[in-house]
């Protein structure tokens, strides 16, 4: 945002800030901080903690800085003797109902109040200790919530209500006030999705990862950050290592969102299903190998099956790193000379990369942030927390709305958005690309978006034109809805500053869902905003741009046709597959199967060679997320497993079977395919006048139950597969 | 019955409330006519009106246990404060309540199985020339011996028979 900057002073010095900015957020910027104990950043401040309290000119008494923005002229001190008796009040008044065993507490060392009360040296309070002895509340194997050491920040209940879990809230007032849920219900019997964004939320320890306790002092941990790659959100995380393994996974920034999965899964990674070693089958069942074996085994096959290239096919999990699927590719490509190389992306969306490769030539980088957006359009995206299908996008664009975003969403089925919805329009089936072109003629007919609005593209005036021969009214009509609603939907966007369009299975699953993401990517050059593909899977765009896929050679080249697609070699029939990772399969697809995977999957069981791969967050490389931007993975972890990741094994193979010399390691990699990457810049839309259609079809793998569909040997294998379970049921 | 027909109930108010300013105003009315009907608020009561208002369940919660005057569990016919003021405290309150609780098994705050009373505490009725005070319902009892005691339990068992 191109805000106004204002001149103001802090502690005497003269700064430049944004105008209208949340003076916490502001100070921070300049290297101020303003001690807090109830702020999140970019969320609205609301006063409760008075830890922040600055100094104003011309005010009569000191202020909450969380609830005052900058402005131009203003002069505060956030340091001085006053002020720092007024903190020191408040760190007393709060340790007099708070237990003092910073000795034994789980917090020690990331706790909020310990290091207030460090620096402002309260050691124990000057006022008559109390406590309520309220219940504990850990008996659903996730959180554990001990509301002795609340210290009614709030923090907790303020991140619960604004995804719209609306779990946790303020019970009671006054000195007896208590956070906890509707009648004090211990957790596993409310509708908490066990998110634990509350648990990133808290400053002190009222709430905390099961099983923490007595795992390592806060600062023996040894902390990786990494991205999870078991769905299509790739939420950054950190692991956090103890000696005796990971202690607890948690999200980098105490309002960002990780869902149960990502946070509680890491258990799966020492589960009886993981594979621990190479494993052969012989006389009808799988032995444990060596390596060395059963490469032979692998190679020697293949090295056979290479004399029909047309009958040899690898398909990895689109979770694998860019690293794994460029070797993958290559390997299939160059040392056996078959374009059956596929990921199981193109089992939910064939749209994406071939529309924006004719609109961009790449899959450029969203330039902001979806939090950033004042308007979301949603198209068949059933992304939710309960059902746990993406559940990191449900709970961004739940967030976004409760910061005040409009949403529309435009959706044939009944849509989970529809209670937070300004507008939902639903359209008949299949017609998303009508509905876009009635909302454009709307647009260009009426005049209704600045024309500074409109991003620079190439062709545009075409797309213009059409529109404004269009007949808003027909188009409307052919998609099942009112004028009236179209031009209300026009409306909101045309006032938006920065509409953010979202596309998921229900529309890439159509037909012509590269027309629909066209269309998408013309409405929002028309307004000024941005469109962002909601993908199933972590590395959907890396592996095309690496090649992994049908469509394209690394670097989004065209890949000669005739490939087999994921789903046409699952079909059966092949000599050979080398499968990598979760592939939704029913029976043998290939005569010679070797599967690399974490755990045992429904591919390995029927396999004749299984090679032990790395988890999530065992992982090493990089992927490309929905944004378009990349993401580094990156393990500290010592597993016990003897795996490769898939980029060594399919080096190894590469040469043994004659093609070529191996790439040593990673960086060799790297270096290798960094030619590949990011090939727009700055990207122009090569707008394209689409002609609306009927869509019709249906993904193979649709948002709904997706996590398990893509990842569901590592799911199972954690004690998060009781909530997947559940989420089913419900 | 609870109306919930928000606009109506919040009249010319509604028009500049929003949708959520409106759902969350409407609780305490919905609570004050549930409580009459009720006596206390029930659970499945308030389930419903958190869904045909849309408000979560914690928020319910939150709104009701912010006032002291509503509750959770039923209350009983006859609701019996025993005031422990100082002058009643002075004059011997706690063998009041001593008296009451022994009677009906039941200790401060709770309410006897067969909902006949509900026995409390308060801090002060206005009237400490009579102490020891107790109430029942809206009545004042003052002057409190073993003898008005008696006659305390005899008027909640007598609504039983």
């Amino acid at each position: 945002m191109a805000d106004k900057i204002i001149t103001m002073e802090i502690d005497g010095h003269s700064v430049q800030l944004p105008d209208g900015m949340n003076l916490v957020d502001a100070a921070r910027m300049v290297g101020v901080d303003i001690p807090n104990l109830c702020h999140l950043e970019h969320m609205r401040g609301v006063g409760a903690c008075r830890m922040c309290m600055v100094e104003v000119e011309g005010s009569r008494g000191p202020n909450t800085a969380c609830t005052m923005k900058t402005k131009e002229g203003l002069k505060i001190k956030t340091d001085s003797a006053q002020i720092k008796d007024l903190r020191k009040m408040v760190i007393d008044l709060i340790l007099s109902m708070h237990p003092l065993d910073c000795m034994t507490c789980p917090k020690a060392g990331v706790c909020w109040l310990q290091d207030l009360a460090y620096r402002l040296d309260v050691r124990e309070s000057n006022y008559t200790r109390k406590s309520f002895n309220h219940a504990i509340d850990d008996a659903n194997g996730f959180i554990e919530r001990d509301p002795n050491y609340c210290i009614l920040c709030g923090k907790c209940v303020r991140v619960c209500t604004a995804q719209n879990t609306n779990i946790l809230e303020f019970m009671g007032r006054g000195v007896g006030a208590k956070v906890t849920t509707a009648q004090d219900k211990p957790l596993h019997e409310t509708d908490c999705t066990f998110c634990g964004s509350c648990l990133d939320a808290c400053p002190v320890n009222a709430i905390l990862e099961s099983g923490r306790r007595a795992k390592g002092r806060e600062w023996q941990l040894e902390k990786a950050d990494t991205t999870c790659t078991l769905c299509g959100s790739a939420c950054s995380l950190v692991v956090s290592e103890g000696v005796d393994g990971i202690v607890k996974v948690t999200s980098p920034k105490p309002n960002a969102f990780i869902c149960a999965v990502g946070r509680f899964g890491f258990d799966a990674l020492n589960a009886d299903t993981r594979v621990m070693n190479p494993k052969i089958r012989k006389n009808g069942a799988l032995e444990d190998a060596s390596w060395e074996d059963a490469l032979d085994a692998v190679s020697a096959k293949l090295k056979a099956a290479k004399a029909n290239p047309a009958k040899v096919g690898i398909i990895a999990n689109a979770s694998v790193t860019n690293e794994d699927a460029y070797m993958l590719q290559k390997l299939g490509r160059a040392a056996v000379g078959t374009n059956n190389v596929d990921s199981t992306a193109s089992l939910s969306d064939t749209a994406t990369i071939p529309a924006y490769l004719k609109a961009f030539g790449g899959i450029p980088e969203v330039e902001n942030c979806l939090c950033d957006a004042d308007l979301i359009v949603t198209m068949g995206v059933n992304a939710s927390q309960w059902s746990r299908a993406l559940p990191a996008h449900d709970a961004k664009i739940r967030k976004t709305v409760s910061g005040g975003a409009k949403l529309i969403v435009l959706d044939p089925a009944d849509s989970a958005y529809a209670g937070i919805a300004a507008k939902n329009l639903k359209l008949a089936e299949g017609t998303d690309t009508y509905a876009l072109a009635a909302i454009m003629a709307v647009l260009v007919k009426e005049n209704m978006i600045p024309a500074e609005r409109a991003r620079r593209t190439d062709g545009f005036d075409a797309v213009k034109a059409a529109a404004s021969a269009d007949d808003a009214a027909k188009l409307a009509e052919a998609a099942g809805l009112s004028l009236d609603d179209v031009k209300e939907a026009a409306d909101l966007i045309a006032k938006a500053k920065l509409p953010m369009i979202l596309y998921s299975t229900g529309v890439t699953g159509k037909d012509n869902g590269a027309d629909a993401v066209l269309s998408a990517l013309n409405l929002a050059a028309l307004t000024g905003g941005q469109v962002i593909p909601v993908l199933l899977d972590a590395n959907a765009v890396g592996a095309a741009m690496m090649g992994l896929s049908t469509a394209t050679l690394p670097g989004f080249a065209a890949a000669p046709a005739g490939g087999m697609s994921a789903a046409e070699m699952l079909k059966g029939g092949l000599d050979f597959l080398y499968a990598v990772g979760d592939v939704p399969v029913s029976g043998k697809p290939a005569s010679f199967v070797v599967a690399q995977v974490s755990h045992m999957n429904d591919m390995a069981s029927s396999a004749d060679v299984v090679l032990p791969g790395p988890a999530f967050i065992e992982q090493d490389g990089s992927i490309i997320n929905y944004y378009g931007a990349e993401r580094t993975l990156w393990s500290t972890i010592a597993s016990e497993a003897e795996y490769f990741s898939p980029w060594e094994v399919a080096a190894e193979l590469s040469e043994r079977i004659g093609g070529g010399e191996r790439a040593e390691d990673i960086e060799d990699v790297m270096a290798e395919i960094e030619q590949f990457a990011m090939p727009c810049d700055e990207p122009v839309l090569n707008a394209a006048v689409i002609k609306p259609s009927k869509g019709a079809g249906s993904a193979s793998i649709k948002s709904a139950g997706s996590m398990m569909a893509l990842n569901g040997s590592i799911i199972g294998a954690s004690r998060v597969a009781k909530l997947m379970r559940e989420a089913v049921k419900a | 019955m609870v109306s919930m027909d928000i606009d109506k109930e919040m009249g010319a108010v509604a028009g500049v409330l929003s949708r959520e300013q409106k759902q969350k105003g409407m609780l305490i009315h919905a609570f004050q006519e549930i409580q009459k009907e009720c006596n206390y608020l029930p659970e499945e009561t308030l389930e419903t009106l958190g869904r045909e208002l849309d408000v979560p369940m914690s928020v319910v919660y939150s709104t009701a246990s912010f006032y002291k005057h509503f509750y959770f569990k039923p209350r009983g016919k006859k609701i019996v404060k025993v005031c422990t003021g100082t002058a009643c405290h002075v004059r011997g309150a706690s063998e009041v309540l001593k008296a009451l609780e022994g009677e009906f098994g039941v200790k401060e705050g709770e309410t006897t199985p067969d909902l006949s009373m509900t026995l409390e505490t308060v801090g002060c009725v206005g009237c400490c020339g009579l102490a020891p005070v107790a109430t029942i319902n809206e009545d004042v009892i003052g002057e409190i011996d073993m003898k008005r005691v008696a006659e305390i339990i005899k008027s909640v068992k007598e609504d039983l028979s």
